[in-house]
């Protein structure tokens, strides 16, 4: 692999390798404030490859490769390069990550507690916790929550967010400074997407922990309606929620049911975002 | 010559972790590194079990001890039902 | 509750009902109530997975391409009498998921060939290419 990183995102390093220049130069800009140790071993190695003998120069298609890979994975286009990369990290994650039980859920931080957020795609949980992290919450995450199985606490693993459609408007409104977003990539398979990088804070502190304090499943598009959800659902939920909870076994079981029981659990449902905010400071505020 | 009825026992205690959720239990069966989700009347059943093999009907007699089981015929094919069940996961042990 | 015990027993029915203790009703009633007492967890690997990269099937597999696909599915040589030949590219997750709840045909396809590979997609086994991702479209996600 000609071109490479090394990334350390929360306690994650990995190893990008491309042989096209531009997506790791990409990389390369908006990761520039996260902590780089080039002598460190990493987790996971990424690579882009060409899909393909001739797909090197003609129509240039990324495979994503890496320490763990998917059969059947489409190609994507050169300039979803760094989409690819940010792919590809995922699924080294979702594969091959054991030291945590990994959720699909967006996570922030206040006084040390932790809000989880977790849905589906298209559930908003992504842009509500990019806007919280611009409304004095450190952000901790878009894709990945991080359940410490001895101690119980969330571990921030706070990549770029990965910004849809709307929400890219959205988030462009609310932040002024134009380095924090990366380029525009058009109709890939998961739509629009434009990269946020996280507040300087958030990369800053991205080795505390919090105390898991309340799990939210966010559903956008849904006339505004707040319900507590049952520990039984909850439970079950989270464990396809999960990519590793199979994995990890035993230690993964406690680890769940002490969250599950321990954490309260509401859906929001909401058409609007910064009504979803209130309703979000508001059940914080009612903890206990 | 008719079968005789199936006698049942539970493992031994270590191969199943239980905890409990809002009035559900949750199981983790540790040979099979399966977690169910496990609702009245089966956390009751398996309670009641031993590492002596029982006939169902003797299963319901301590049950009946500290549970009003209502109709006895209903009580007898029912809890032969949960007992298969609970036998085809794995948490409860069939006497060969 | 009849009681047909002679003796006494300080635990038993008789006497929790003299204490005015009912016992709690345990229902064991079985048919659907058996049926729904547990749920067992099944792993989401191939959904949470899966759905972090975008998928592909091919129609047929890349080692079978020169092979046709008859109407219910199945491989069949080329010539054969109402099979089509395979597809020049392959199909992705959310392509395959359209055609399969009935809204679209597969692209680029007639309706009989919609069909017939969507036979050959539904008859996938693990380890032939596009299986994963057939498997993860039929979790609930």
């Amino acid at each position: 692999m000609m071109h490479a990183l090394s990334l350390k995102i929360g306690p994650a390093r990995f190893r990008i390798g491309s042989v096209w220049q531009e997506p790791i130069e990409q990389l390369r800009i908006l990761y520039h404030d996260y902590p780089v140790d080039e002598h460190a071993i990493a987790d996971f190695t990424v690579r882009l490859e060409p899909a393909g003998l001739l797909r090197r120069w003609w129509r240039p298609s990324v495979r994503i490769a890496g320490d763990h890979m998917l059969p059947d994975a489409a190609p994507m286009a050169l300039r979803h390069g760094l989409l690819a990369a940010e792919m590809g990290m995922n699924l080294q994650m979702a594969l091959g990550w054991r030291r945590h039980l990994l959720i699909h859920a967006s996570s922030v931080e206040k006084d040390g507690r932790a809000l989880i957020m977790t849905g589906e795609s298209g559930s908003g949980k992504s842009t509500l916790a990019a806007q919280l992290g611009e409304r004095g919450w450190r952000f901790m995450g878009d894709e990945f929550a991080l359940l410490d199985v001895i101690t119980g606490s969330i571990t921030p693993f706070p990549r770029l967010v990965s910004l849809k459609n709307a929400a890219i408007d959205a988030m462009r409104s609310d932040i002024a400074e134009p380095a924090r977003f990366g380029p525009l990539m058009k109709a890939t398979p998961k739509g629009d997407i434009r990269h946020l990088v996280p507040p300087t804070d958030a990369i800053a502190r991205m080795n505390e922990p919090a105390r898991p304090a309340l799990l939210l499943f966010p559903r956008f598009g849904f006339a505004p309606d707040i319900r507590p959800v049952g520990k039984g659902e909850v439970f079950m939920r989270l464990t396809q929620a999960s990519t590793n909870y199979v994995a990890l076994g035993e230690a993964g079981f406690e680890a769940l049911h002490r969250f599950t029981d321990s954490v309260p659990a509401m859906a929001v449902d909401y058409r609007d975002g910064a009504e979803a905010i209130d309703r979000i400071e508001s059940l914080w505020g009612d903890l206990p | 010559m008719g079968a005789a009825p199936l006698r049942y026992y539970r493992d031994r205690q270590e191969a199943l972790v239980t905890r409990h959720l809002d009035g559900l239990t949750l199981v983790y069966h540790r040979p099979s590194g399966m977690t169910h989700i496990v609702d009245s009347p089966l956390p009751e059943i398996m309670a009641a079990l031993g590492v002596e093999p029982v006939e169902a009907a003797q299963l319901l007699d301590r049950l009946r001890e500290t549970y009003d089981l209502g109709e006895e015929e209903e009580a007898l094919a029912g809890i032969g039902l949960h007992l298969d069940s609970l036998a085809a996961l794995g948490l409860v042990r069939i006497a060969r | 509750m009849s009681d047909d015990k002679n003796e006494i027993d300080t635990d038993g029915p008789e006497a929790q009902a003299e204490q005015g203790v009912a016992r709690r009703r345990l229902m064991l009633g079985g048919g659907l109530a058996a049926a729904s007492a547990v749920v067992s967890i099944r792993p989401a690997l191939a959904q949470s997975a899966a759905s972090v990269l975008n998928c592909q099937i091919p129609v047929p597999d890349a080692g079978r391409a020169s092979q046709h696909i008859a109407a219910d599915g199945s491989l069949v040589p080329p010539g054969t009498e109402g099979a089509f030949p395979g597809s020049g590219r392959a199909f992705t997750g959310q392509e395959v998921k359209a055609a399969l709840r009935g809204g679209r045909s597969l692209p680029g396809t007639s309706h009989e060939q919609n069909r017939a590979y969507l036979n050959y997609i539904r008859r996938l086994q693990n380890g032939t290419s596009g299986f994963t991702c057939y498997a993860s479209l039929q979790m609930p996600h």
